[in-house]
């Protein structure tokens, strides 16, 4: 299981944030795009995810993941993925 | 009793126009706004006539599939240069005036003609002659890493230079090739994540410096004039001053020297509460401005014009008035700016 927090803990480090500054239920459906998160950022995340937490997201997927819930969706349901 | 705090009203937040460069270009950026915004409209006609092969351009921008060259520097930096002065245009007619301006790369440029720095004649005469010049440069192109100029200068191999600092945690890697492969190969084995950037030469270059001197004269040093609104430029970080502005050497040295937006965007917000408006295809400067602690704080905003990638050209109007909305509250603009969509 991947947390919310995590995953902003590592986007926040993957662009260079020195706090995290997006925080709290009210990102889950925001954008990446709105977020400041651009695609270099969401492929850094990718390749720390598997790092830090064996999670293994293609990079053509991350690409379609728009939203924090995207991801954590795509992570936590599997069987989604069917 | 409590004493109701003094009442503080926000400080007025400066408008700043910010416009992108090289690697921002898709397929018909901008593209909804023509034959629907008048100023757009106008501006970009105004290129397509005075750029040489023009009409070539224009069915370019255009197409659905863009031409394979679409990334090469005759085809982008004209049309970026022309789209990033139709939208910085677009919004003064509309009744914005900015504080401040700051481009990336080429985006500099119109940044500068904003500013009266050059007009757009002359800007798109000068454009004209510096691709004639670039052109010839070593097929190459820019990589983006996701790390710092420390981190990746550790890893630079001979022929690679930083050619950009955008953010923290994000600089573009310029050169040549084979050289700009084999350090994108030596860097994903070192674990570092890059993406190649739309471009097919090494801009921000040193080699850049030899091509213009093997074409030394063929750019032609058009008047300056010292800038009107206050200009940041991405190659010095910092608040650009009458004399360099004026100054010709400082605007041919660009195409081989790194540009450092990251630290002149931290350098701008330091100096107080801004607003800034990216106007220009894409959101990629909008992007790094919201990484900013000042924006992620909300002391700053940052508001992108146009959508984040290639839509449909409706989604171009929406957005542009979107944005307009959300400008016309903080600076009390009455009747809200309208670009006559």
């Amino acid at each position: 299981m991947l947390s919310l927090d995590q995953l902003l803990q590592i986007l926040g480090e993957c662009s260079g944030d020195e706090q995290v500054t997006a925080q709290g239920e009210d990102v889950l459906d925001r954008e990446f795009d709105a977020l400041g998160y651009d695609s270099l950022v969401l492929l850094e995340t990718s390749a720390q995810l598997k790092h830090r937490h064996d999670i293994d997201i293609p990079e053509d997927v991350i690409r379609d993941l728009k939203t924090p819930r995207a991801v954590l969706e795509y992570v936590n349901v599997p069987a989604s993925r069917d | 009793m409590d004493t109701p705090a003094p009442h503080h009203p926000p400080p007025a937040r400066r408008l700043v126009f910010t416009f992108p460069g090289q690697g921002a270009q898709h397929a018909r950026m901008a593209a909804g706004l023509y034959g629907t915004c008048e100023a757009f409209t106008a501006t970009m006609d105004h290129a397509f006539a005075l750029l040489p092969g023009g009409a070539a351009l224009r069915e370019g921008w255009l197409a659905q599939t863009p031409p394979a060259r679409f990334d090469d520097i005759t085809c982008a930096q004209p049309l970026l240069y022309a789209v990033d002065v139709a939208l910085g245009t677009m919004l003064t007619g509309a009744g914005l005036r900015p504080d401040a301006l700051l481009g990336h790369s080429v985006g500099e440029l119109a940044a500068a003609t904003l500013a009266g720095v050059f007009t757009f004649d002359d800007g798109l005469r000068y454009l004209s002659e510096y691709v004639a010049v670039y052109r010839h440069a070593p097929p190459g192109g820019m990589l983006a890493v996701a790390a710092g100029p420390d981190e990746v200068d550790a890893h630079l191999l001979p022929g690679v230079v930083i050619g950009a600092v955008n953010a923290p945690r994000q600089v573009l890697l310029s050169a040549p090739e084979p050289a700009l492969t084999r350090m994108e190969t030596a860097l994903r084995r070192a674990g570092l994540t890059c993406a190649r950037a739309r471009a097919a030469q090494p801009f921000h270059h040193p080699v850049m410096r030899d091509v213009a001197a093997a074409r030394a004269g063929a750019l032609t040093r058009l008047p300056l004039r010292a800038p009107h609104t206050t200009l940041y430029s991405a190659r010095t970080g910092r608040e650009l001053d009458d004399g360099t502005a004026t100054d010709w050497r400082f605007w041919l040295g660009q195409p081989a020297e790194p540009v450092l937006f990251g630290p002149a965007l931290r350098r701008l917000l330091s100096g107080g509460p801004h607003v800034l408006v990216e106007a220009g295809p894409g959101q990629s400067l909008t992007s790094l401005a919201r990484r900013t602690p000042e924006v992620a704080r909300g002391d700053s905003a940052a508001v992108a014009l146009l959508p984040a990638r290639a839509g449909a050209p409706e989604a171009d109007v929406a957005s542009v008035r979107a944005a307009l909305e959300r400008l016309a509250a903080p600076h009390g603009l009455s009747p809200a700016p309208s670009p006559r969509l």
